[in-house]
């Protein structure tokens, strides 16, 4: 059914969205504990005329967002994590470690609204994370998961195999 | 409602059609309490539909509430 969110729920949305549930979920969880009423076509009214309502006050908040949005857009996104063969990393990339990133680099951003394709990502290469900066603003961002190279480890493992001919040559 | 059960020797057996009924609690907003229906099944896809509260409205105009909720 669908329901209309009073509080930001984790894997459905945030507030004064309009989702699509289960029945059971919004009639025996979402609603009772307050988290969602049912979308009713008097209740979507009463939500658009309050959207409307807070359009006029919210309007610098998305202006600024928009300016965010255009720094982040500019900015090179890559992670370096510690990868095997073909490409597939040991551990995952989740929107905690772009949060992190994105911390680091100066925008203070709450993982929960970074939205990583498919929740974490285990391979090398090219991604598109989306971004919400506002309800109505949600932008791109490209990340790039990079190889972690340890250069400190290579040395020891190239002179073994030098060690070993030497020894049986000498036997 | 009865009828038959037809088997493919066409013997004639009595059956009753029952309704799926069962007891459930559901949660009223407006009053912010839990009230216990007996509910079919098809009642509660109506439920789902409209809300508890319109539901409940039909209910009683049809009848249905006899005991006090």
């Amino acid at each position: 059914m669908e329901i209309i969110l009073l509080k930001d729920v984790e894997n459905l949305g945030f507030k004064d969205d309009i989702v699509e549930v289960k029945n059971g979920y919004a009639r025996n969880y979402l609603i009772p504990q307050g988290y969602a009423v049912m979308a009713t076509p008097s209740a979507k009214k009463q939500l658009e005329e309050k959207l409307r309502q807070q359009a006029h006050k919210e309007k610098h908040l998305i202006d600024e967002a928009k300016k965010m949005a255009e720094k982040l857009q500019a900015l090179s996104v890559r992670i370096f994590a510690k990868a095997g063969k073909a490409g597939k990393l040991f551990g995952s990339v989740n929107n905690a470690n772009i949060a992190e990133f994105l911390k680091e680099a100066g925008f203070d951003i709450d993982r929960k609204y970074i939205i990583v394709p498919g929740g974490n990502v285990k391979r090398l290469g090219k991604y598109v994370a989306k971004v919400r900066l506002h309800r109505e603003v949600v932008v791109d961002l490209p990340f790039e998961v990079v190889k972690l190279e340890e250069v400190q480890k290579e040395e020891p493992v190239k002179e073994q195999p030098e060690e070993e001919v030497q020894s049986e040559s000498e036997e | 409602m009865s009828g038959h059960n037809v088997s493919h020797a066409h013997n004639k057996t009595k059956r009753k059609f029952r309704v799926n009924l069962f007891k459930k609690r559901f949660y009223l907003p407006s009053e912010d309490r839990w009230i216990v229906l007996k509910v079919s099944k098809d009642g509660l896809r109506l439920i789902d539909k409209v809300g508890i509260e319109e539901a409940l409205k039909r209910a009683k105009e049809k009848g249905y509430l006899t005991r006090k909720i």
